[in-house]
């Protein structure tokens, strides 16, 4: 069975390693962006199963990226997990709003991300 | 012979007198007779159809002793089978009492392990943070990467609002504000060696953790100090970095962060005196 792929879309190598350390070893494919719009460009044409999307971000911020996957046909079912150093809750509501699935706060607690992405795709 | 005649006569009518009177009785008697049989057949009758209902009540009776018979037979076969379901049912239970015994062991054996894979998925994500963190302080010779780097360690590990990160002079007096996050850095710039709780750690090269008991008095800008770790090279302090606010999702430092400090206090170090030797090393 070909592992689920899933793209994390952050402008922090810092925190795409570490997001690709807590899910790459187990059974998914790790794709990666740097900014909303290569994320955007990507999610276009890589399809992935699940996109993890960082809020600050250079050139484009993730809520527009999350507005701009939501909007295109070929994206817009793609499950989008934001992470952010923000917690607050007027932050997560400006995330669901623009179109997320779910929400996870930095730093990553691996176990809490693991529950999360395995929720919105399965094993 | 009239007399004679006369007598004759009553006699004659006394006999016939008593002949009819006789045949009267008989005639009664008859006639009672008849009644008489009349009612025996009557009667015989009423007798043979009470004797025909009793020989179908006898049928009857039969019919119904031999059903008699066939339910106690019945009745004591469905009592065998009643008891063997009873104990059946009894098997059943002890059986279903043991499975529920296996399952609550399965359970619990299922929350220890499911217990031992959070405390074992922790212990990997903090492996994989101390690893993420010294591969990337050690990815790059160049100055401004390294300092970018040690900012994303601490927001994205750490959580970390506010950061300054100070170097040392070449004299050892003063530490100079090198990049900082979410603080004002004017009040930073230079900070002398040994002065406030910044510079207590530079003098003394022991990192300094808001609520563990150091003593010693604030300097400005130092109230929301959480963390204050040295970065030594060889025993040398050559450098400070300043955690001020964490992220308000955090509520505390952990065990983690303080073996991250510890990581950044020789790795950080190590990666900014690289980008020196390297700068050095491209200018001749």
């Amino acid at each position: 069975m070909p592992k689920k792929r899933i793209l994390v879309v952050d402008d922090s190598r810092t925190a795409t390693m570490m997001a690709s350390m807590i899910l790459g070893k187990g059974a998914y494919e790790i794709l990666t962006a740097v900014d909303g719009e290569e994320g955007v460009r990507k999610a276009h044409d890589e399809k992935p199963d699940l996109i993890m999307l960082d809020v600050m971000m250079p050139k484009m911020d993730g809520y527009e990226a999350c507005r701009r996957l939501r909007g295109e046909p070929e994206t817009q079912a793609i499950p989008i997990i934001m992470m952010t150093t923000r917690g607050e809750s007027e932050f997560m509501e400006r995330g669901y709003a623009s179109g997320c699935t779910d929400y996870v706060t930095k730093p990553i607690n691996s176990v809490e991300l693991l529950a999360k992405v395995k929720n919105c795709i399965g094993d | 012979m009239d007399e004679h005649r006369d007598e004759h006569g009553a006699y004659i009518r006394q006999v016939g007198e008593r002949t009819r009177r006789y045949a009267r009785e008989i005639l009664e008697e008859n006639e009672r007779l008849r009644a008489l049989i009349a009612a025996l057949r009557t009667d015989e009758e009423r007798a043979r159809e009470e004797i025909e209902a009793a020989r179908a009540l006898s049928r009857e009776v039969v019919v119904l002793r031999e059903q008699l018979l066939e339910s106690k037979s019945e009745n004591e076969r469905l009592t065998v089978e009643l008891e063997a379901a009873r104990d059946a049912l009894t098997a059943h239970e002890r059986e279903h009492e043991r499975l529920r015994r296996q399952l609550d062991t399965v359970d619990a054996d299922n929350r220890c392990f499911t217990e031992q894979f959070v405390a074992l998925e922790q212990q990997n994500n903090n492996l994989a943070n101390l690893y993420v963190a010294s591969y990337r302080l050690h990815e790059t010779l160049d100055h401004d990467e390294v300092v970018q780097t040690l900012q994303e360690i601490l927001a994205n590990l750490v959580g970390t609002e506010e950061m300054a990160l100070f170097e040392m002079s070449g004299d050892g007096g003063t530490l100079s504000l090198s990049a900082s996050n979410g603080i004002q850095p004017e009040i930073y710039r230079t900070i002398p060696v040994g002065v406030g709780r910044i510079g207590r750690v530079a003098a003394t090269g022991e990192a300094y953790t808001a609520g563990d008991g150091s003593q010693g008095e604030s300097a400005p800008g130092e109230e929301h100090l959480t963390a204050c770790i040295p970065l030594k090279l060889a025993g040398r302090v050559t450098g400070v970095l300043a955690v001020f606010r964490l992220l308000p999702q955090k509520s505390g430092l952990e065990p983690l962060d303080r073996e991250l400090f510890d990581l950044l206090a020789s790795q950080a170090a190590m990666a900014l005196y690289s980008t020196t030797l390297h700068s050095r090393a491209r200018q001749d």
